[in-house]
């Protein structure tokens, strides 16, 4: 494709540039460099990143293992059942993530429809890392079963066919033929989830709160400094980028390369 | 789910929403002015006489919407509430968030608008105290005293450990109040949360989801469906103060000339006038 944009498009495109690019830029200006050590040595620092890294790769784990199931079953499905469904999955996307967190409230807390069972059986997930787990769980889901089934819809049925034909299960069917030609759409549905779990913040302050070491993770860690230390949340609000970026840069090549593979058919 | 509910959820964090608002429109303001159509600028300009904002700690949420209707009845202004921690209003002022006038709920906050210059001179406006309130749970129902929210005191002596408490994060003028209050009398707490803002902190009460937490009278005044305990030996107090925001020449936002009266000025008038007093009376703040 050798047909340049004019002049005016690229002006155009530069605006959008900046705007995501300038952000990122002053975070890194305003960085206290002298007092990095000390910052990211904190107590508050290192427990809020640890906390967001565990919950975050628990959140991605537990939208890998229930949304594979979720997303082969919406497409299959045409059915009003299946629509309901893909529209509930949708729901978390549009929803602002403080009403989530409200509605997560109503449905597992304490004296939620569900949480009321959970708190007789002992289970409290209100101001629990689980219930961050949860939370982060509950608003990433969306982006990988999604990104799976429309991977799914698309697939060529006929491999997938024959080897039924063949005689192989279902389950078999699945595991062998049709998951390794949609692992890019699953790789990239969970780094999405993954993405959007790390920056949680309103459905977990609403749902879980907001304790050192048990709830408070970099996000909130992040908005609770900008008020007591500004310097230390610049800090944070780095690392953050920081992780984040790196991970994108690790997975690239392959999540790339398999797509690569993938495409000429 | 209640609309009030609801309605409380979205006002506890509207502050940063508010601010990102305002960088949206900085950030329309931009694209505009690339695109360079300079008559959309006139429209975008937020700022005109007939409004006016007035950023307040969110311990006024409840006091808010008869304030709104006094002060729009005496000035003729639009006039818009938003709500957040004291603690966050330097940063977001600093940052240019919309306001006319700042109403802090301690004298620490307020200061610390003071000291960088980006406020007048502030005046006290209410006192308040802080106060347990406590949800008709069996943890909560059973605590009669401070004493009853330590972490080392089963609270409803079912053997399963102490009441869920939450207190507002210590960066919060009511979690500063709160450390002062256990420093003074010795009371050990390990909270279930330490919440961004007082609001939050009394809605996760609200919602039966914590059993007690630690908010300011006047919330306990205008909540009666909670139960309030009154704090023993020695209660922490803290005092709302209201100031006009200053530009970046150090004058109040519109005033033109030095000695002309600010929208903002005007708005402080009010407030510490009778019919502001009476109201926040029956929201159950004190005099100052």
């Amino acid at each position: 494709m050798n047909h340049r944009p004019p002049q005016w498009v690229i002006a155009l495109a530069a605006v959008p540039a900046v705007v995501l690019g300038a952000p990122l830029f002053a975070l890194l200006w305003r960085l206290p460099w002298s007092d990095l050590a000390s910052a990211l040595s904190s107590e508050a620092a290192t427990s809020a990143l640890g906390l967001s890294l565990v919950t975050s790769i628990a959140a991605t784990a537990l939208c890998i293992v229930f949304g594979l199931p979720l997303a082969w079953m919406l497409s299959t499905g045409t059915g009003l059942a299946t629509r309901v469904i893909r529209a509930l999955c949708l729901l978390p996307i549009v929803l602002p993530p403080v009403v989530g967190g409200v509605a997560l409230l109503l449905a597992f807390g304490r004296r939620g429809l569900i949480g009321q069972w959970l708190a007789d059986a002992g289970v409290q997930l209100s101001f629990s890392t689980a219930g961050v787990v949860l939370a982060q769980s509950f608003v990433a889901l969306p982006f990988f079963v999604l990104s799976v089934e429309a991977a799914l819809r698309q697939l060529d049925v006929e491999f997938a066919e024959v080897a039924h034909v063949h005689g192989a299960s279902p389950i078999r069917v699945f595991v062998t033929v049709t998951l390794p030609s949609i692992a890019p759409a699953v790789a990239a549905g969970a780094i999405l989830a993954w993405a959007r779990a790390l920056g949680e913040f309103g459905a977990t302050v609403t749902f879980a709160g907001s304790l050192q070491g048990t709830t408070q993770t970099l996000p909130l860690a992040v908005y609770d400094l900008l008020e007591r230390d500004p310097a230390e949340a610049v800090v944070l609000s780095a690392v953050l980028v920081v992780v984040a970026v790196t991970v994108l840069i690790l997975l690239r090549d392959r999540w790339f390369g398999v797509l690569r593979q993938a495409t000429p058919r | 789910m209640s609309v009030g509910t609801q309605r409380e959820a979205a006002a506890r964090y509207d502050a940063p929403v508010t601010s990102s608002a305002a960088r949206a429109r900085q950030i329309v303001t931009i694209g505009v002015v690339a695109v360079g159509s300079g008559n959309l600028l006139g429209a975008c300009a937020s700022t005109d006489d007939s409004t006016a904002d007035v950023l307040a700690a969110s311990s006024f949420t409840d006091v808010a919407e008869p304030l709104e209707a006094l002060l729009e009845d005496e000035l003729g202004l639009d006039v818009r509430f938003s709500f957040g921690s004291s603690g966050s209003f330097v940063e977001q002022i600093d940052q240019g968030a919309p306001a006319d006038v700042v109403i802090t709920a301690d004298t620490a906050t307020m200061m610390r608008l003071e000291d960088a210059d980006l406020v007048a001179p502030a005046v006290s406006l209410v006192r308040n105290e802080l106060i347990i309130v406590t949800a008709d749970t069996a943890a909560g129902r059973s605590i009669g005293t401070l004493a009853d929210l330590d972490a080392n005191v089963d609270g409803d002596g079912d053997g399963d450990g102490a009441a869920i408490v939450v207190v507002c994060t210590s960066s919060a003028p009511c979690g500063a109040a709160t450390d002062e209050l256990l420093d003074i009398t010795g009371v050990v707490l390990s909270p279930a949360s330490r919440e961004p803002n007082v609001r939050a902190t009394l809605t996760k009460v609200l919602l039966g989801e914590a059993d007690a937490a630690i908010v300011y009278r006047s919330d306990a005044f205008t909540h009666p469906e909670l139960r309030a305990v009154e704090i023993d030996g020695g209660n922490v107090s803290v005092t709302g103060r209201v100031a006009v925001v200053l530009d970046n020449d150090g004058q109040a936002d519109d005033a033109q000339e030095p000695d002309e009266q600010s929208t903002g000025d005007r708005i402080v008038d009010v407030l510490t006038g009778e019919r502001a007093a009476a109201l926040l009376a029956e929201a159950g703040f004190s005099a100052p």
